[in-house]
């Protein structure tokens, strides 16, 4: 059995027409979202927030779980997330009621790379922790994919590290995104190395209804962000507010 | 004794000397060709990119394929598109009538580099290494002309669509129908001015178009004052009138992604990881649209093993480029004779 936090967190009243599902990645902590979270509180949604056990569990069954959690929800929500947080979101949409989805450096495909190949020969057990130190070629191998503000890391259920080597070697499975209606709001960065602009840009392209924003130092922000920093630095959390906004403005339905 | 020895040294190892080929297109602009000859060696064709000229791909030894490629043996040939280095004027020292557009390159200037390469070594078949524009102009060339008399092709940062634009390629082409009246941009002295402002310059223009981390301050000043040429305003022109920012002929007849999908010719792509002016997935539409099985796509990044994170100009004229890049040029040239 897993177990699921669904918490509408004190303090904010629905103010807005929507409330926010932030899919919290696997991987990554609950604290390490709390930039996010905090920032779309403080805005005033109702903010729901869905993490994943360590064990026992696919992408199918995770993205199962979301849509468990979001039947929950009473009133019209909006689903933000951010790398394989919002892969398993994407896997999710046929079982959800999203008004939209605000995903940061999603992780919607993946084209091969040296440092990928390596971790596809790795040897998994269960109970794997992300934060176990990792070295390639001399580089830690955190920074160099996630960026050097790597957050705390987490556990990840065996059956997902399996079939995320299999997304490794051969591509992350696509056809889903098609069939997706909602309004799908995406932003990367040129400085991700996880989710890269050759894979995420052209997969992106099957959604029926979405809108891409390149972010980086050719947007006039300060840097061109890593997977990390599109999940913590102030100018991404702005945009996924933003975002938000705009996708359950009047104007826009 | 140690004289003679430092001259037959120099010799020996010094740079081969290039002959300068001056070619006329039928519609009667001139591109010029720099060789370095290799007698019965494989002919490759390199191409810069916009605003560019053929320093770009022989800035200096240690930075240069051509030399690079010569040494491996083949038969190096450099070119300048009209309108940019040698070919900023014709052999008689008069300024290119202007108004020329990239499909000019690739319908004009293209065929009558291939055909002087053919007639020069009496090879059929030639190579062709295009940087950024250097290869979208050949994907016109084969839209128009197919593949035959190629080999093999490399494109090193070059991209095939627009599509998606970052806040600042938007307002460049929404801004580029303001220069349709001036017949050049001196894009060179903007790029002296950086070259003297030495990474100080307001905006890090520098830090665009290449990876400093990739550069010595020499070999930066260097590049921008060398390989810039002035930027045409036909080819302002074709950029601006992208509407969906497909990369199309400029009487939108021909969508080159599709036009290449009966293109069977073995092709190389290299893209920079850092590259703020093409993007890696611009990159990729290229590499995806082309109907051959045998293409390969690269990204120059630290996680593919390469020293650093690839920006535009650096992809060819960095650091560590001979010991990155040039060699997977090489490679692909070599295993399709």
């Amino acid at each position: 059995m897993w177990w699921l936090i669904f918490a509408a967190f004190a303090g904010a009243s629905p103010t807005k027409p929507a409330d926010v599902l932030v899919v919290v990645s696997p991987g990554f902590s609950l604290q390490s979202h709390a930039p996010l979270i905090r920032a779309i509180m403080n805005e005033g949604y109702v903010t729901h927030a869905h993490t994943f056990p360590c064990t026992g569990q696919d992408s199918h069954a995770m993205a199962s779980s979301i849509a468990t959690t979001a039947a929950e929800l009473t009133r019209p929500y909006v689903v933000v997330a951010h790398g394989a947080g919002a892969t398993l979101s994407l896997m999710a949409a046929d079982g959800l009621q999203a008004e939209s989805y605000v995903l940061l450096a999603p992780i919607l495909d993946v084209w091969p790379i040296a440092a990928f190949e390596w971790l596809q020969t790795k040897q998994l057990e269960p109970g794997i922790n992300l934060s176990t130190p990792a070295t390639w070629q001399g580089h830690d191998l955190h920074t160099l994919l996630l960026g050097e503000e790597a957050p705390a890391l987490s556990c990840v259920s065996l059956g997902l590290a399996r079939e995320a080597q299999q997304w490794l070697a051969n591509g992350i499975p696509t056809q889903h995104l098609k069939d997706i209606e909602s309004p799908v709001f995406i932003a990367v960065s040129l400085g991700d190395n996880l989710s890269t602009m050759e894979a995420v840009v052209p997969a992106s392209r099957q959604l029926p209804n979405r809108t891409l924003m390149r972010m980086g130092v050719k947007r006039f922000d300060p840097v061109d962000f890593t997977h990390v920093q599109m999940l913590t630095h102030s100018v991404p959390i702005g945009v996924a507010l933003d975002a938000i906004a705009d996708q359950i403005s009047p104007e826009k339905k | 004794m140690v004289l003679f020895l430092f001259c037959l040294l120099n010799v020996l190892f010094a740079a081969p000397e290039p002959e300068l080929n001056w070619v006329e297109a039928k519609d009667g602009g001139w591109l010029a060709l720099t060789r370095y000859k290799n007698e019965g060696g494989p002919p490759v064709v390199l191409c810069h990119g916009i605003s560019s000229n053929h320093y770009f791909w022989d800035l200096e030894p240690g930075r240069s394929l051509a030399l690079n490629l010569h040494e491996a043996g083949f038969d190096v040939w450099n070119m300048d598109l009209r309108g940019h280095g040698t070919a900023e004027k014709n052999p008689k020292g008069k300024r290119q009538r202007p108004g020329w557009t990239i499909d000019t390159y690739g319908q004009q200037d293209l065929p009558a580099a291939f055909a002087h390469v053919q007639q020069a070594t009496g090879k059929e078949r030639m190579h062709y290494v295009g940087h950024s524009l250097g290869g979208m102009v050949l994907a016109v060339y084969m839209a128009h002309s197919g593949r035959d008399v190629l080999a093999s092709a490399v494109a090193v940062g070059t991209p095939l669509d627009f599509r998606d634009p970052d806040l600042v390629t938007k307002v460049m082409f929404k801004g580029a129908p303001l220069a349709k009246n001036i017949p050049f941009l001196p894009t060179p002295l903007g790029a002296r001015y950086l070259g003297l402002a030495k990474r100080t310059a307001p905006g890090h223009f520098d830090e665009m178009v290449m990876n400093p981390a990739n550069m010595t301050p020499a070999s930066e000043t260097l590049t921008l004052r060398t390989v810039v040429s002035p930027l045409s305003k036909g080819e302002i022109r074709q950029f601006s009138a992208l509407p969906d920012g497909e990369f199309r002929s400029t009487d939108g007849q021909i969508l080159y992604r599709e036009a290449l999908e009966e293109i069977d010719l073995p092709m190389l792509f290299i893209a920079g990881r850092a590259d703020r002016i093409v993007a890696a997935d611009m990159v990729r539409t290229y590499h995806d649209s082309l109907g051959t099985m045998n293409k390969k796509f690269v990204v120059a990044s630290v996680t593919n093993g390469f020293h650093g994170d690839y920006g535009h100009l650096d992809l060819g004229i960095g650091n560590h480029a001979e010991e990155d890049v040039f060699p997977l040029i090489r490679t692909w040239l070599e295993i399709w004779p």
